[in-house]
């Protein structure tokens, strides 16, 4: 029988298997690391006699860690190829690159994602009843909070965005993943920060105050009007043009990039 | 089986490490792959395995492009690396986590390896010795029965009774559908196991010849003294007298003396290599 070398579902279930086996422990620990830190919060509550009144006030935590926790782990991906001993072995494991870097995929985005959350949700839930028993009154839980219309919804398309960037940063530098992600990306935007500078000093040349009175392909601020300031901003459809490349066009690119960076490793 | 052609790789720009080279290895061969530090060896057997990439000229594995690294390729190939990676698991662990990959696997035949060996089963892989853990490894290697096998330095680390059960283990596992390749620069580990011998330098091949063909031209003697009659090709002097490499013009049978073979094609290349072609 031919072999499928790109997706073969049992051949898949071995890996997922094998990359288990190989790492449920620092799993396992990564998980409890996270539990443990989100109830430091509630603890330290209980300590300071200073309970939230609302979801609003601890929400800023929840945010943190994923952000934080979430793409520090994904930067951590692929830390493997960082050691010629176990990069060779990951590599030459007869499993395709489709198959590791799905595997690797899944555990990153929906395998964080779930823990996180079962985390997140018992500390919010241990924090509630540590409110109940100092105050007599429980945390007001308002889920409307993450509702569509608020925006909150963005901070999550926000990090699968991020989160499709670190993992490419994870494949591209095996060392120090996270911090060199991180400066590449700040170095990415000030280069696009200055080009858009140039090109508004070009179109706006005279008409602005500095050439930095600019927000980056959203607004410009010009001498003029009333008060002497004139703001461009762009169009409705233009921020729903941005809104869709970041949510369905960037982060399918940016993963099909990792996956192809994967493919031409060497180690 | 193994088929390199005009293969060109630096890891350096200006640096080539192999310019133009070729090799073509067969099934139901055990090659030994000889060198000095740094003629490429290492990069040679990644360059088969996958893990490295020519900058010019292709590297094919049963008909695979290495360089693409494809699971039905993958499942046809062993690398036992130098320096290799076991994880924090128990033997019995490490064989479910990797033995499904390798449609092949015999698990009765990696046990009677291990105790070949004299590994404790029931041992944790990061509480062994290094060369415990090399045992182990190319238990594991021999067990999966892929079509090729490669091992770089497998001698390093194991001690002396060790080395010579791993000859043992080897011989017996050749078959006339697997092609062995093994590289080493402790070219006496490798004494009565390899039946063909490959010698990179100068960023190519410079010598490939099976065993039975080296003996048939070439006659290895010990001599008390060196006679200048005597159509002697090399000579290495020792306490014990004069190891000589002559040609084998009576056609007598002697025993192939790999180190002595190795200096003399390093040092005295041409009349060797004439004697061949």
């Amino acid at each position: 029988m031919q072999t499928n070398n790109v997706l073969d579902f049992r051949r898949l279930g071995y890996y997922f298997q094998y990359h288990m086996l190989a790492s449920w422990k620092s799993y396992l620990l990564g998980a409890l690391s996270i539990f443990g830190l989100l109830m430091l919060i509630p603890t330290f509550m209980l300590l300071t006699d200073n309970s939230p009144g609302n979801l609003g006030e601890v929400v800023g935590f929840y945010y943190f860690g994923l952000f934080f926790g979430g793409l520090l782990f994904t930067s951590m991906a692929f830390s493997d190829l960082a050691s010629k001993e176990k990069g060779s072995h990951f590599l030459m494991l007869p499993a395709s690159h489709f198959e590791k870097f799905i595997t690797i995929f899944l555990i990153t985005t929906v395998g964080y994602l779930l823990v996180y959350h079962i985390a997140a949700y018992s500390a919010l839930l241990f924090l509630n009843q540590v409110s109940v028993i100092r105050h007599d009154a429980g945390i007001l839980i308002d889920w409307n909070f993450f509702d569509k219309q608020d925006g909150h919804i963005y901070i999550y398309f926000a990090y699968i965005l991020l989160q499709a960037i670190f993992l490419l940063g994870a494949v591209s530098f095996s060392r120090l993943a996270f911090i060199k992600t991180l400066v590449a990306n700040l170095l990415v935007l000030l280069v696009l920060y200055l080009l858009n500078t140039l090109v508004v000093w070009i179109l706006f040349a005279g008409h602005t105050q500095t050439p930095f009175q600019n927000v980056p392909f959203l607004l410009v601020g010009a001498r003029g009007g009333k008060f002497d300031t004139d703001v461009f901003i762009i169009s409705d459809k233009m921020v729903h043009s941005y809104a869709f490349i970041a949510q369905y066009v960037l982060v399918p690119v940016l993963w099909t990039i990792a996956y192809f960076r994967l493919k031409d490793k060497e180690i | 089986m193994i088929n390199i052609q005009s293969l060109k790789f630096s890891y350096r720009p200006n640096r080539p490490l192999f310019e133009d080279l070729s090799l073509h290895l067969e099934a139901g061969h055990i090659y030994g792959l000889l060198g000095k530090n740094g003629a490429g060896k290492s990069t040679l057997l990644k360059q088969i395995a996958g893990l490295l990439f020519p900058d010019r000229g292709t590297c094919e594995v049963m008909g695979y492009k290495s360089a693409k690294r494809q699971p039905a390729f993958l499942r046809e190939i062993f690398l036992v690396p130098e320096e290799f990676f076991l994880p924090k698991v128990s033997i019995r662990t490490y064989v479910i986590a990797n033995a499904p990959f390798y449609p092949r696997f015999d698990e009765q035949a990696f046990y009677s390896y291990l105790k070949e060996f004299a590994i404790p089963q029931d041992q944790q892989l990061t509480n062994m010795s290094y060369g415990q853990k090399k045992k182990v490894i190319i238990s594991f290697a021999l067990a999966t029965n892929t079509k090729v096998l490669i091992m770089d330095e497998p001698t390093n680390g194991l001690d002396i009774p060790s080395k010579s059960q791993f000859r043992k283990v080897m011989a017996a596992a050749v078959t006339d559908d697997k092609c062995m390749v093994i590289s080493t620069h402790q070219v006496r580990d490798l004494d009565n196991l390899i039946d063909s011998i490959v010698i990179i330098d100068d960023h190519k091949i410079i010598f490939h010849q099976d065993v039975g063909t080296v003996t048939d031209k070439l006659s290895f003697k010990l001599l008390a003294q060196l006679d200048d009659r005597l159509p002697i090709l090399y000579a290495d002097s020792s306490l014990r007298g004069h190891s000589v490499i002559m040609k084998n013009e009576n056609m007598e049978q002697s025993k192939i003396d790999m180190e002595l073979l190795f200096n003399a094609i390093l040092s005295n290349r041409q009349p060797i290599q004439e004697l061949f072609n």
